[in-house]
């Protein structure tokens, strides 16, 4: 059976727009960027607890618990419980002690 | 032909996947720099409450630590306005961003009255508690994105200064209509009016037709309503009432 030039060169076409198909589909790039956008939306979510978290913690009703805990530290403690930590800040000048939370993600 | 309309075809449909990836290549691109922004606001937002937050608790524990800040509003502007710079370079230090305070006014102090319970700074406290109502605007940025808040605190301190005052006011009037100016009558007046505070210590001078009274107070009261050490509710009170010459 003799093949045609045209047939040859459809299949080379074919066979040329997959491997195009197939770059850009699965380049490193586009993986990179998918990957990417779910870390910043569990980056988002977890800022989001911890500001949740700060404004819980720096309520007046909290603020005697708050120092107890404060003074009863010798130095800064802190919580790690995922790659993306937001932290809190908590300084008393009065005591002249600063507390780091890292506030966990909750996935 | 039929060959060369077949791989003419077959390209074009390979181009046009070609392009609507890279279409979505490109969306993704402008997605992920929305959500880095959108990242970075949830996190100077994060920041600046809790700044906001310390700034509300060293403004409140200061006035604890200190209750002659109650009475000295121009040392405790002093004193606030340090504390917060301090804050805010720590802060900064902290997150590798710049932040800076202004305190916008600083009001009082008052004698807390019909503030609705509810409000944030009030609950808990009673009428009478003295307080200071301070406004502040924060800016915070990381060279991509700004931040700025302004907020109000009720600064509350449950000591009744005013109404100690009063009660000394009317203490020393009497103490003048009665011809009386001794401290133990003064003393006396002043725990009928108000059975729970204990006068620790008194100093009672009259120069001309003015009756000037100098004294140390403890709240017993205000102890059961506070939220840090007891110690500190105690309060100083000077109070002169003059008598017009006939």
């Amino acid at each position: 059976m003799i093949v045609r030039w045209y047939v040859l060169e459809g299949l080379a076409a074919i066979i040329l727009g997959l491997i195009i198909a197939l770059l850009v589909s699965e380049s490193r790039v586009l993986s990179h960027l998918l990957s990417d956008k779910l870390t910043v939306e569990q980056a988002l979510k977890c800022e989001f607890s911890a500001r949740r978290l700060a404004e819980i913690t720096f309520n007046p009703q909290n603020f005697a618990s708050l120092t107890l805990k404060i003074e009863s530290q010798g130095s800064n403690r802190s919580y790690v419980c995922s790659e993306y930590s937001p932290s809190l800040l908590i300084i008393d000048l009065v005591s002249n002690k600063t507390l780091i939370l890292l506030v966990p993600c909750k996935e | 032909m039929r060959g060369v309309a077949l791989t003419l075809a077959v390209l074009m449909m390979l181009s046009f996947l070609a392009l609507v990836y890279e279409s979505r290549i490109r969306t993704l691109c402008c997605a992920r720099k929305v959500h880095l922004l959108e990242l970075r606001l949830a996190r100077l937002y994060r920041i600046s409450t809790n700044l906001k937050g310390v700034i509300y608790y060293n403004a409140l524990r200061l006035i604890y630590s200190d209750p002659d800040y109650l009475l000295d509003p121009p040392k405790y502007m002093r004193t606030l306005r340090s504390a917060v710079d301090v804050l805010c370079s720590a802060f900064a230090r902290m997150y590798s961003i710049r932040a800076s305070c202004k305190i916008l006014s600083l009001k009082g102090p008052f004698e807390l009255n019909d503030v609705p319970s509810a409000y944030v700074g009030a609950s808990g406290y009673v009428k009478g508690a003295t307080c200071y109502q301070v406004c502040i605007n924060l800016t915070l940025s990381d060279k991509y994105v700004w931040v700025t808040r302004s907020e109000c605190f009720l600064l509350c301190h449950p000591i009744r200064y005013f109404a100690i005052k009063r009660a000394f006011n009317l203490a020393i009037e009497e103490a003048m209509e009665e011809g009386c100016c001794s401290e133990g009558y003064i003393r006396s007046y002043i725990e009928g009016i108000l059975g729970d505070v204990e006068i620790l210590a008194m100093n009672v001078s009259a120069v001309n037709n003015c009756l000037t009274v100098l004294a140390v107070v403890r709240d017993y009261k205000a102890e059961e309503l506070g939220i840090w050490s007891p110690s500190s509710c105690i309060v100083k009170i000077n109070v002169t009432r003059c008598r017009l010459k006939e």
